[in-house]
């Protein structure tokens, strides 16, 4: 099974972590997409993450060079590859697993600086998210400041292409089912929610 | 204790008060001077006859002297077709602090290699060099400010005779931010020889690789095009203690090119008159011209002067390209132009105040592993230290 590098971990805390990530590497993370860290692999401990928030942050060099007539791809390319301006994605973690075991519980230690991140394989995906319960959606309910409806509804639809792919067409269903019922006494996110569901290309047979 | 602002306000007060004047005895000066520059504007012959008779009684003169072209030339580039690379070097130190625990020094030099309108990611080069005893603890004492700045501008000549070996390139640019020749005072010193030696040595190397190179200085205010014109107001028996008297002291040559000079042009090519210029000789020997760089910024003025040895200056193919390349150059940062090049190439060099400490305790620790007895840092520099914020015992 191949990994796909996305990045290195800049800082980290309990319920999440920010990840540092060239611009060549931004093909690959997208809002919404399930990452994991390998923390201790000789252990087989590893974090599990939605992606919430892409940023690519400015210094004054870039502001000065946006105002040019003329910027030539050169000058682009050097800022996106030299210039320490690393774009810096966040992730909340919604898991871990230990020896193979899968657990909607927040991982008991934060991955350590420039630790490597990877996304998740469709099989893994499936693995994390097709666990009896849908414990891990709680992480995301219970977090401020995040687009909950975008990241949810993005986390859907990667997550019921994983599980067709797997051969679970009726996940979609249980899955929204389920953010319903958590959410049947919070009628704004609930509509929120649903509405940027309805946006996605899901089947919610 | 803050600036007392009430006192300081009154003498900027009286500043102000004298500045209008100030301001029209340079205007008048401009206005003179632009008379003059404007007579002997093709009489370049003349002018450059006028200097070597005053160097026969004067060898410490310092003035520009022009070559063929007229003193108010303009000059726009004309347009490359030819792909090109530029190798921009710049250089960052630590001086040795008598104050600190442990003198140390560190020159930082970095180098920027870009390739203009070939859709290749620029490259980035540093070398790190800390000083050793021998180097900080001289002879002389304590190595000096000015000694450390002198081996960093040796350096950054280095860096880019040693990357234009490796650069298969043609035309290649060498850039430098500051001026070409290596003005240092001292010049008798050994360090200093030694140095100038190893200066020429690079010169000489990007010379046979066909290099251009290129000192550029920002917002220059050098008045070497101006010692020139004094020269024809001097009387024969005055040329003895040129410098001395001034005609036009406080007029810079930017006053005049600034007016002279529409954007994307250059002046005419001077060559460097003086006795610190006497170091480097024949195809070495430092020239300039004045340099108005492309500028989305319409309410401030900008001029630059570009030094170039001989061996650019005697080649107009060659003059053509680096000014056009500079000038595509300080487009890229739009209206604050300035090479991007040689902007990056600082970025690189650069040494902050946090990393210095960050050496300064690896180094400590080194000597701690050693068992070697440390010193304090002075009790002046403790003090100085100390925290200057305010701290509250509640919230």
């Amino acid at each position: 099974m191949s990994m796909i590098e996305i990045g290195r971990l800049l800082r980290a805390g309990t319920k999440g972590c920010v990840v540092g990530c060239k611009i060549t590497q931004i093909d690959v993370p997208a809002l919404g997409g399930m990452v994991k860290i390998p923390i201790d692999p000789n252990k087989g401990y590893q974090a599990y993450g939605l992606i919430h928030e892409i940023n690519i942050d400015d210094d004054g060099l870039v502001r000065q060079l946006v105002t040019s007539d003329t910027v030539s791809p050169e000058v682009i390319l050097d800022n996106r590859l030299n210039r320490n301006v690393p774009v810096e994605i966040s992730v909340l973690f919604v898991g871990h697993s230990d020896q193979g075991k899968i657990s909607h519980l927040l991982p008991p230690r934060p991955p350590l600086t420039m630790d490597m991140i990877y996304t998740c394989s469709q099989e893994e995906i499936c693995e994390f998210s097709g666990q009896k319960r849908f414990g891990y959606f709680r992480h995301l309910l219970q977090a401020k400041d995040l687009p909950l409806g975008e990241v949810l509804a993005a986390h859907l639809q990667q997550a019921a292409l994983a599980h067709q792919t797997c051969g679970d067409k009726g996940w979609p269903k249980k899955a929204a089912q389920e953010l319903i019922t958590l959410l049947r006494d919070d009628y704004n996110t609930l509509m929120n929610v649903l509405s940027a569901l309805a946006d996605t290309n899901i089947e919610f047979k | 204790m803050p600036v007392n602002y009430l006192e300081i306000t009154q003498q900027i007060k009286k500043i102000g008060g004298k500045a209008a004047d100030y301001n029209r005895d340079l205007d008048d000066k401009k206005e003179k001077l632009k008379i003059i520059m404007e007579q002997y504007s093709c009489q370049n012959e003349f002018l450059q006859n006028l200097v070597n008779q005053v160097l026969q009684t004067n060898n410490k003169l310092r003035c520009a002297v022009p070559l063929e072209e007229s003193l108010t030339a303009r000059l726009q580039a004309a347009d490359v077709d030819e792909p090109y690379a530029i190798l921009a070097a710049d250089g960052s130190q630590i001086n040795p602090n008598r104050h600190d625990r442990i003198p140390f020094g560190v020159i930082n030099t970095g180098a920027f290699l870009i390739k203009p309108g070939q859709n290749i990611a620029p490259r980035e080069f540093i070398r790190s060099r800390l000083l050793s005893y021998e180097e900080v603890y001289t002879d002389e004492g304590l190595l000096s400010e000015r000694n450390v700045g002198l081996m960093r501008d040796y350096y950054e000549r280095e860096i880019l005779a040693e990357l234009a070996q490796l650069n298969d390139q043609k035309p290649l640019l060498a850039l430098t931010d500051g001026p070409l020749e290596l003005y240092h005072e001292q010049l008798e010193t050994r360090t200093y020889r030694e140095y100038l030696a190893g200066f020429v040595k690079a010169l000489s190397a990007l010379q046979k690789k066909e290099c251009i190179v290129a000192g550029y200085i920002d917002k220059p205010y050098s008045d070497l095009v101006v010692r020139l014109l004094e020269l024809t107001l001097l009387k024969k028996e005055e040329y003895a203690n040129v410098g001395k008297k001034r005609f036009f002291s406080g007029v810079t040559d930017r006053t005049l090119f600034d007016e002279l000079l529409y954007t994307g042009e250059r002046s005419a090519i001077f060559r460097i008159q003086s006795a610190s210029s006497e170091q480097l000789k024949a195809d070495l020997t430092p020239h300039f011209f004045y340099f108005k760089p492309q500028n989305s910024n319409q309410t401030i003025n900008v001029l630059a002067r570009v030094e170039i040895p001989a061996w650019i200056a005697r080649n107009p193919r060659q003059v053509n390209l680096l000014q056009y390349a500079l000038n595509e150059q300080c487009k890229q940062l739009g209206s604050k132009p300035y090479p991007y090049s040689l902007h990056r190439a600082h970025e690189i060099a650069v040494v902050h105040l946090h990393e210095k400490n960050e050496l300064e305790n690896r180094i400590l620790s080194e000597l701690q592993n050693k068992n070697i007895p440390i010193e304090n840092g002075s009790q002046k520099q403790e003090n100085k230290n100390l925290q200057v914020s305010r701290t509250r015992y509640s919230k």
